[in-house]
């Protein structure tokens, strides 16, 4: 079954492309990564996924459903979630606040005002469990904006988990963190989303190489490859592009 | 055992206990100017309070609110003063529904434009009512106001208003706004409002209808500083176009920012602060209120990150 | 026909006054990103001191224009060095302070001198008029219209250095890139800064020959540059200069049509572009 379906994406800023015709589809299941040199247009592909930059050109259809003029909270609500390259959380609230807020986005409505937080215990149960799977649940009670950057990416990625979406849009998950930490970010995945269609933006190639079922180039805003990590490992345009920018 | 925990009760809500007592008991004691002075600084605390549901919460700067207050008290005095209607129940109901109208409609001008743009638009649309009520003498009776405004009637008994009976009524208006708006901010919907302060474009990608949100938060705000502006109108007897200016907003956003942005209570204690100083200081430099006023919001900006509020309640969080 | 040119040249040296009030503003937000909500009262300093120079000590108007300029940036690098640096980054709060700095700039201003309207007052030679278009119109106001265009052109040139500016923008969202690109970020937001003041004290003093001095100014005045602002959008000189043109429009041709609801008309266009293109008419979008 085909979740997503991209048709001549294209994103223009002024006169400059930052997307030209990019089309792929992504079948249910499915581990897309993408990559590519900076500037090539990653952020600008998930940002027009997910509905916070409208397409200039072309049509995306999330299964089988046009979404392309949706806004980001409708497509929340068909069932895609993504994390964000610089951590977008809550940073002045508290740990479970966040991940509460998180549970809660798609049964949420502006006239529940009377009941306390605290009275729907089957959110507290689920709160429970996705921060026990990163050791935050310990720290629940304390400030996001006081946790290492570590925790932060751990909590990223959970908030992003935690509305069990049917496809999951991962924006450089592991940015700034060890390999250590970056092989943790996919074990939490693998805990609780490993069916879950996903595509991701990284960096680190040897990742990439190892989480990816299929692999799409992105270069200056055009698909110059895409196949499975062996054939794009092979791939000589895709060797050349990264000649000197693989250490 | 029973014995020892209920002493620690007691001893836990000693300052609710101690301010309830001053507010019920000890206010309608002292001199008729004290009444007068208590009661103008519930009013504020629920003009500020609601506020605050707007910019500690959701975030939404607003250097127009006061146009709600002025339309809410406006429509009460102009029921009283031409129509002869000075009922209670009337007023409050008409001043509160037109109240909650303009910020309907304001609401949806304000919230197409982001952030900082926000300000710039509710100032404007604020200077633009204060300009009506001053240009619109027939109606409004123009700069010199709407006087003339009596206390009100409360239609099934006759009765004969104090200072204190006054204050009386003010103070149960303030307890059911507060508990209200406590309620309010405690709820799913006060901590999405949060939420959405501290990051819309993530609460969009988590599902939520941000601009929703805002909007019940605006219209919501919109309503309790119609409240504050009906009890304000009954009280002073007047209305004047200053009511609704950007000062009198700004009056209202030093007392949340000085007493605490974000938390129901701060905005109180800002408000009970600032009536008192604005009170002694129109009895020792009245020229230079305005001077004291904007000092206190400097000061307020640059060094009471939490607000006066905060810090006396995290005094007695350390004290139990 | 001769209303018709009295009319326009009216339309054209008020919104030259206009232009220049917002321009100021306009420069300061655009660059540092801040709405000095003092502007107003910036303005105001400067047509006292200007007044002060100009009519109390019978000295050279220009001489009290540039003064006038000069006060109002002091006051403006009070501002930011003292208060905006400890504040970087928190673009509301340094929006709230200013607000706060209306009422001491204000108070002290009708501490200094008074609380009397000052009539309009310009330079001698300045008096009197001159043909324009068949009509007679005041020569005071032509030069208006002439200072407006000049620094218009100024602040336009000024614009494509400061396409710079805009990078330069960017660039205080991260301090250390800025400060690697061996951009000096105090210095540059100070300038801008002063610069943008100067304009506004300066421009107090060329309206004062048309408006006058009254204490209630500031705020007065600050709505005036919302409107252009909001009428013809805020980050470039030609939506200033746009929005200085309609407004000005609308006041000369409302008075005369409309003499009752001029203020109105004013804030019909403003609401009106609120309700279609919140960031007005040539402004970018967010």
């Amino acid at each position: 079954m085909e979740a997503l379906r991209v048709e001549g994406l294209t994103k223009m800023f002024g006169g400059i492309f930052s997307l030209q015709d990019v089309s792929f589809t992504v079948e249910a299941g499915e581990r897309l990564a993408i990559i590519g040199p900076n500037g090539a247009g990653k952020s600008t592909l998930f940002n027009v996924l997910a509905g916070q930059l409208p397409a200039t050109r072309g049509r995306v259809y999330l299964f089988g459903q046009e979404i392309t003029a949706l806004p980001s909270h409708r497509r929340a609500r068909l069932g895609m979630a993504r994390s964000f390259q610089v951590s977008s959380l809550f940073f002045n609230l508290t740990v479970l606040d966040n991940v509460l807020l998180a549970i809660q986005g798609l049964r949420a409505h502006p006239f529940q005002m009377f009941h306390a937080i605290e009275a729907y215990g089957d959110m507290f149960a689920k709160a429970r469990r996705l921060l026990s799977t990163t050791g935050l649940w310990e720290k629940r009670d304390e400030l996001v904006r006081n946790m290492s950057h570590g925790e932060q990416r751990n909590l990223e990625i959970i908030l992003s988990l935690a509305s069990e979406p049917s496809i999951l849009l991962l924006d450089e998950p592991t940015a700034g963190l060890t390999e250590a930490e970056s092989a943790n970010i996919f074990n939490i995945v693998n805990d609780l989303a490993i069916d879950t269609t996903t595509l991701f933006v990284a960096h680190d190639i040897d990742l990439v190489l190892s989480v990816a079922h299929r692999i799409i180039v992105l270069h200056y805003g055009i698909t110059i490859a895409e196949g499975t990590p062996q054939e794009i490992e092979a791939d000589s345009k895709v060797k050349e592009i990264y000649m000197g920018i693989k250490g | 055992m029973a014995y020892a925990v209920s002493q620690w009760k007691v001893f836990r809500f000693t300052p609710q206990i101690i301010v309830a007592l001053v507010l019920v008991a000890l206010v309608p004691m002292g001199p008729t100017y004290v009444q007068s002075l208590a009661t103008k600084i519930l009013i504020f605390a629920i003009f500020a309070m609601s506020l605050d549901l707007l910019m500690g919460y959701a975030g939404i700067l607003s250097l127009g609110h006061a146009a709600f207050f002025g339309v809410g008290g406006y429509t009460a005095g102009l029921l009283a003063v031409r129509l002869g209607m000075d009922n209670l129940w009337i007023g409050l109901l008409c001043g509160v529904l037109l109240a909650t109208l303009v910020s309907i409609l304001f609401g949806i001008i304000t919230l197409q434009v982001r952030g900082i743009y926000c300000i710039l638009i509710t100032f404007a649309l604020g200077q633009l009512l204060h300009s009506l009520a001053s240009k619109w003498r027939d109606i409004t009776g123009g700069d010199y106001g709407l006087y003339g405004i009596p206390l009100p009637t409360l239609g099934f008994v006759h009765f004969e208003w104090s200072a204190a009976s006054y204050y009386y009524l003010v103070l149960i208006a303030f307890v059911i706004c507060f508990f209200l708006l406590y309620r309010l901010v405690k709820s799913p919907f006060g901590k999405t409002l949060q939420g959405i302060r501290e990051g819309e474009s993530r609460m969009a990608a988590l599902g939520y209808n941000t601009w929703l949100f805002k909007y019940v938060a605006f219209v919501v705000a919109g309503m309790f500083a119609g409240v504050a502006g009906v009890l304000s109108a009954y009280h002073n007897g007047i209305m004047v176009p200053g009511d609704l200016a950007v000062a009198n907003s700004g009056l209202a956003m030093l007392m949340t920012i000085a007493g605490g942005t974000g938390t129901i209570y701060g905005p109180v204690i800002g408000a009970a602060l600032i009536i008192v100083i604005q009170y002694y200081a129109s009895i020792v430099t009245p020229d230079r209120w305005p001077l004291i006023l904007g000092l206190a919001f400097v000061l307020a900006i640059m060094y009471s990150r939490a607000g006066v509020g905060v810090y006396l309640y995290r005094l007695w969080k350390r004290m139990l | 026909m001769n209303t018709l040119v009295l009319n326009t040249l009216n339309a054209i040296s008020y919104a030259a006054i206009l232009f220049l009030l917002a321009s100021g503003f306009s420069l300061i937000f655009g660059v540092m990103g801040v709405l000095n909500l003092s502007h107003g009262a910036l303005y105001m300093v400067g047509a006292y001191v200007g007044w002060t120079i100009a009519v109390k000590a019978g000295a050279s108007f220009w001489l009290g224009a540039v003064a006038g300029g000069a006060c109002a940036g002091l006051i403006s690098l009070v501002m930011e060095a003292g208060f905006f640096r400890r504040l970087y980054k928190q673009l509301n709060e340094q929006m709230l302070l200013t607000f706060g700095f209306v009422y001491i700039i204000d108070n002290v201003a009708r501490w200094i001198w008074g609380s009397t309207y000052k009539a309009p007052f310009t330079s001698p030679v300045l008096l009197g008029s001159m043909k324009v278009l068949g009509a007679r119109y005041p020569t005071m106001r032509m030069v208006i219209i002439l200072v407006g265009a000049v620094i218009a052109v100024g602040l336009w040139w000024l614009q494509d250095r400061t396409r710079a500016g805009a990078m330069i923008r960017a660039g205080m969202d991260d301090r250390e890139i800025a400060m690697a690109l061996g951009i000096n970020l105090p210095v540059v937001a100070t300038v801008i800064f002063f610069v943008g003041s100067f304009i506004a004290g300066f421009a107090g003093v060329v309206g004062a020959q048309v408006m006058g001095i009254y204490p209630e100014m500031s705020m007065a005045i600050m709505l005036l540059v919302l409107a252009v602002i909001i009428i013809g959008g805020v980050g470039s000189v030609q939506g200033t200069v746009l929005g200085a043109l309609v407004l000005g429009a609308i006041d000369a041709f409302g008075k005369a049509l409309f003499p009752d609801y001029a203020m109105f008309t004013v804030y019909m266009a403003m609401v009106v572009v609120l309700i279609i293109k919140p960031s007005g008419i040539l402004g970018r979008q967010g």
